[in-house]
């Protein structure tokens, strides 16, 4: 039966096709008044070739097309009258329509993909056969259910029942049918598969059945599942994109986590160093039998000063909670001596030993781990990005197709709440309107006089440089509160030390990262007082304001690391000889940084925890408890879980951990607490404190947006980490680059070290002889795909053209067939009538021949 | 887990396995669901069909507003009963796994109220009726919106066919996301 049924569409379609050629020319001399009848001649061929390209030849249809173009355009006024005239409008039209091909209730074209793809593998793959196959192929892109049944004729091998046997689910048939399929493939005789095919073939089922199971096992150990679950009911995939971004971020850390401490701890703790000390006899000793000492001599010394001006920390028995506290969130005392920050990292080459002979370069270790790090981040990042982009770019090709987009992908089908769903309509109205109100925007803006146009502009100006005005006001305060704290935290310490000035320094340790976040808190909202004097769409209110704020926040840490950078130089660097101790540089500007970007941190989640719990906890418990049902009471207590300020969050706080990296490699790893305790923050903050957001966030939208950010950031961050490694002086005492020039010249020390061929390769890849070419490729790679894209696109645009002709066409013969039937149905009387229109009704596959014959 | 096990054998399982994008432990959980669904009336077995008020007592049914359309289109018989398979094959398209093209088949009959094989005008209209709710848009609202929606969609005329509604649907990048319920 499903043979019958699957063979005839492409069969009658063509049937029906050439079948209506004479009924054409019988329509013309049946009316002669009819204008435009040569054209229409023309069309008809045009269409027949087309619909005829569906099944292979494609190509030769679109240049028919193409070569017609001119013409048609021509006719498609007159067609485009003639097409839908009144009255013809009967029974029968609705009747025939359903009958055409592409509107018939095609159950099993599903999976067509893969399976042709599979199919032009395969013919690849056996030339002998390839006419069977291509018969085949032709066949399957009319229809695939016929596919699924073994063609018993010719010989079917394993693999093949296989792959159908794994194409079943994709058939939306019930599971009852989806059964017998899967019993008669299985009692189809098969060829059995030898050999390599055979290994293959086992390979794969092998594979996919592991795959299966792996992913089953995988979901069942799934971090946050049930909370995930729970976001999803009753919020919707909005924000659980939001979360499961949060989630990835954290595998990104752990995973930078482990990377280095596999490369950078482990080997600390497992592999030794010869000797370490200042003192002059073991150093001229090491020198004559191990190179294991990379730095000289006085640089050690300096280390050992260093060290010692450190251990003059309180005793431990005087060791208060204050102080541990203290000393927890700035990470000073027992914190500055500890893996966590740059300082602790000794300059060693590593041996192990009980083979001392296999060295291990920390310093280099270091270095590379960092690096690699950063750009595996990268990479990671490109690839999330570019596939958010894609779905972007898909959905933003018009107003359109987001209004598609709205109507058939807004409803969250996992919503299982009354509020949610009452919340989710709402949300859904919210966005239709604002849909309309941007199309409404539009005709206004077209509308808008000369002088009214030259007022927005100049409120946008006037905005535009309060905003900028703004910004270089608190970067400024950044600055100057960065080396204020600097310059009175070296007074304090010098000083000795009371009871009063320990507050006093914490105070001042956390100046810089106070001012950073109150900044951080009070400049977005004065943002979002601003933008909206300057009547934009509502879409590019969010994303203006998102791009002020994230401008903000990336460029009050990039002044941070300028101000700090500002009190390195002003050492003199000209004895290298003395332990620097009278300048002003802080014993280790490394660690310095990082402590600073630690405190931001952490700062970062307190300030967190204090907005959920004690602001918008308690608004809400006021606003919805005590003062329920008033006005002033939904104010209080109704707040927004606004996904962009929230993401902003979690981004600013990857920045952190990524500028922070390289001066305190542990902080990835208090990101990863961080973000574990984020995550629940967050997951508070949105289940108890907040009603869902009226506002519509799309999940494909939101997540490029998220991705994004976060590029803009990271390469924000890569600027500043990469110029301390290639330029900066180190601190000579402490640190594994002490005593180097800049940190990268241990790079080049190694490559100077390596064979001369690699050493060459490595040189010349650093030269003008080969960037100038590379760049020149780039360019032109670039150019090529923008060529390319832009072609497409008008292909695109050309082939939408012809469809939407050839929908005229098609339009314009259903009306001429249904008169053409009226007619004959007429002459022929009543009886006739009635029994020429049951078959159309009754069988589906060969009336449409059957209805023309008659 | 024994418990639950014993409701299937090995070989239905394995079948449920192959014809469905579910895993043998979503099937386990899909089967505790549906006798928490349908266990009002006596212990439940795989092919008896329940009636969709019974269904629709899922909570994603419960609050969707095309409930009604849903138990429809996927009821083997067309007569808005389910069995347990068909609550299945209701779970397998559901699931994160099902590819586009079957999501958007049935996607599509979910839409096509008035069971045309074709989405027009009263279809679309319905829709947006049901997914705006009670905030309800006004008249020449909705018919602008439906006429946009119709405007480049349907390229040959007459309403928005299957083949064409599974085109347009590679271009919503939101749908494969929200057409899903998590097991």
């Amino acid at each position: 039966m499903c043979e019958a049924t699957a063979l005839v569409p492409t069969a009658e379609g063509m049937g029906s096709m050439s079948e209506l050629r004479p009924l054409l020319r019988e329509m013309k001399a049946h009316r002669e008044d009819m204008s435009g009848d040569r054209n229409s001649g023309c069309r008809t061929s045009a269409a027949m070739s087309g619909s005829g390209g569906r099944g292979g030849s494609g190509g030769r249809g679109q240049k028919a097309g193409f070569a017609r173009r001119g013409g048609w355009e021509d006719a498609g006024v007159e067609f485009y009258r003639e097409a839908y005239p009144t009255s013809v409008d009967n029974i029968y039209d609705t009747r025939i329509t359903t009958l055409l091909p592409s509107k018939r209730h095609n159950v099993n074209s599903l999976g067509r993909g893969t399976v042709r793809r599979r199919a032009s593998q395969r013919s690849r793959r056996q030339p002998s056969t390839t006419t069977a196959t291509l018969v085949h192929t032709s066949r399957r892109g009319s229809d695939t259910y016929l596919e699924v049944l073994p063609d018993l004729t010719q010989g079917v091998d394993e693999e093949e029942t296989w792959e159908k046997l794994q194409q079943i689910r994709a058939h939306a048939v019930p599971i009852e049918e989806k059964r017998k399929l899967k019993q008669q493939l299985q009692s189809a005789p098969t060829l059995r598969t030898r050999g390599l095919a055979a290994f293959k073939l086992s390979r794969r089922k092998f594979l996919s059945q592991t795959k299966s199971r792996l992913r089953e096992m995988i979901s069942k150990i799934e971090l946050w599942h049930w909370s995930l679950r729970y976001v999803e009911g009753n919020f919707g995939t909005g924000l659980v994109a939001f979360f499961t971004f949060i989630k990835w971020l954290l595998y990104l850390n752990l995973f930078t986590c482990v990377l280095l401490g596999v490369f950078i701890l482990v080997p600390q703790i497992f592999l030794v160093h010869s000797k370490d000390s200042c003192i002059v006899d073991t150093w001229s000793n090491s020198i004559s039998d191990n190179e294991t000492f990379l730095y000289e001599n006085d640089t050690n010394c300096c280390t050992k000063y260093y060290d010692e001006i450190k251990s003059n920390l309180p005793e431990r028995d005087n060791y208060y909670l204050i102080q541990l506290v203290q000393d927890g969130v700035q990470g000073t005392g027992p914190l500055e001596l500890s893996y966590l920050f740059y300082g602790y990292y000794p300059r060693h080459i590593l041996v192990l030993e009980v083979a001392p002979e296999w060295k291990y370069n920390l310093p280099l270790a270091y270095l590379l781990v960092l690096v690699v790090t950063l750009i595996l981040s990268l990479v990671l990042m490109v690839r999330a990005a570019a596939r958010g982009l894609r779905e972007s770019l898909r959905s933003s090709e018009g107003q359109f197709y987001q209004y598609c987009n709205l109507i058939f992908g807004g409803w969250d089908y996992c919503i299982e709440n009354n509020k949610a769903s009452s919340i989710k309509k709402k949300a859904i109205y919210n966005e239709l309107c604002n849909h309309l109100e941007t199309e409404r925007y539009n005709e206004e803006k077209e509308q808008r006089t000369k002088k009214e146009r030259c007022r927005l502009y100049m409120v946008r100006l006037l905005v535009n440089l309060v905003v900028i005005a703004l910004l270089f006001v608190s970067f400024v305060a950044i600055y100057k509160s960065t080396i204020f704290a600097f310059d009175h935290l070296k007074d304090a310490k010098d000083s000795k030390e009371s009871e009063q000035d320990k507050l006093m320094i914490l105070l001042f340790e956390y100046l810089p990262s106070g001012v950073i976040v109150t900044l951080n808190i009070i400049i977005p909202y004065l943002l979002r007082a601003l933008v909206k004097l300057e009547h934009y769409t509502p879409n590019s209110i969010l994303v203006l304001t998102l791009v002020r704020t994230v401008s903000l926040r990336l460029a009050s840490l990039v002044v941070l690391l300028i101000s700090i950078y500002q009190t390195i130089p002003s050492c003199p660097d000209s004895k290298p000889s003395v332990c620097i101790d009278e300048c002003s540089q802080p014993w280790c500007w490394e660690t310095y940084v990082g402590q600073q970007l630690y405190k931001l941190t952490i700062l970062d989640l307190i300030i967190m925890f204090l907005t959920t719990f004690l602001v918008n906890f308690p608004r809400k418990c006021i606003g919805h408890k005590l003062m329920r049902g008033s006005q002033i009471g939904a104010a209080i207590g109704d707040i927004e879980f606004a996904i962009p300020k929230h993401v902003l969050d979690i981004v600013y706080g990857q920045t952190l951990c990524w500028l922070g990296m390289f001066y305190s490699p542990m902080l990835p790893a208090v990101t990863c607490i961080k973000l574990v305790l984020v995550f629940y923050i967050k997951y508070f903050d949105c289940k108890v404190n907040s009603s869902q957001s009226s506002q519509l966030y799309r999940t494909s939208r939101s997540n490029a947006l998220f991705i994004s950010i976060l590029l803009v950031s990271f390469i924000v961050t890569i600027i500043p980490v990469g110029y301390s490694i290639a330029e900066i002086k180190p601190s000579l005492a402490c640190g594994p680059f002490r005593g180097l020039d800049t940190i990268w010249s241990e790079m080049l020390a190694v490559i100077q070290e390596s064979p001369d061929w690699l050493k060459a390769v490595l040189l010349f890849l650093g030269t003008a002889g080969f960037a100038v070419p590379a760049i020149i490729f780039l360019i032109l790679a670039g150019y090529y795909y923008y060529a390319v894209a832009a072609a497409n696109k008008h292909m695109v645009s050309l082939l939408k053209n012809q469809l939407v002709l050839e929908g005229h066409d098609k339009q314009f013969l259903l009306s001429r067939l249904n008169h053409m039937i009226k007619m004959s149905a007429e002459e022929e009387g009543e009886n006739t009538s009635a029994r020429s229109s049951r078959p159309v009704e009754d069988e589906t596959g060969h009336s449409n021949d059957q209805t023309l014959e008659a | 887990m024994g418990n639950k096990n014993s409701a299937f054998t090995e070989e239905e399982l394995e079948d449920y396995e192959d014809l469905t994008y579910l895993t043998r432990r979503e099937i386990l959980i899909a089967w505790g669901k549906w006798r928490g669904l349908v266990g009002g009336r006596g212990e439940p077995d795989k092919i008896s069909r329940y009636p969709e008020k019974d269904v629709q007592k899922l909570p994603e049914l419960q609050h969707n507003p095309f409930r009604d359309r849903i138990t429809r289109v996927f009821s083997s018989l067309k007569d808005s009963r389910m069995s347990f398979e068909d609550f299945l094959d209701l779970l397998s398209v559901m699931s994160s796994k099902a590819p586009l093209q079957l999501k958007a088949h049935y996607a599509f009959h979910i839409f096509d109220y008035n069971e045309d094989q074709i989405l027009d005008t009263e279809d679309l209209e319905v829709v947006v009726e049901r997914l705006t709710g009670d905030h309800g848009l006004l008249p020449e609202e909705k018919n602008k919106l439906v006429e946009r929606l119709l405007e480049d969609t349907d390229l040959d005329g007459g309403g928005i066919s299957e083949e064409e509604f599974k085109h347009l649907l590679t271009k919503c990048p939101d749908f494969i996301h929200s057409f899903r319920f998590s097991v």
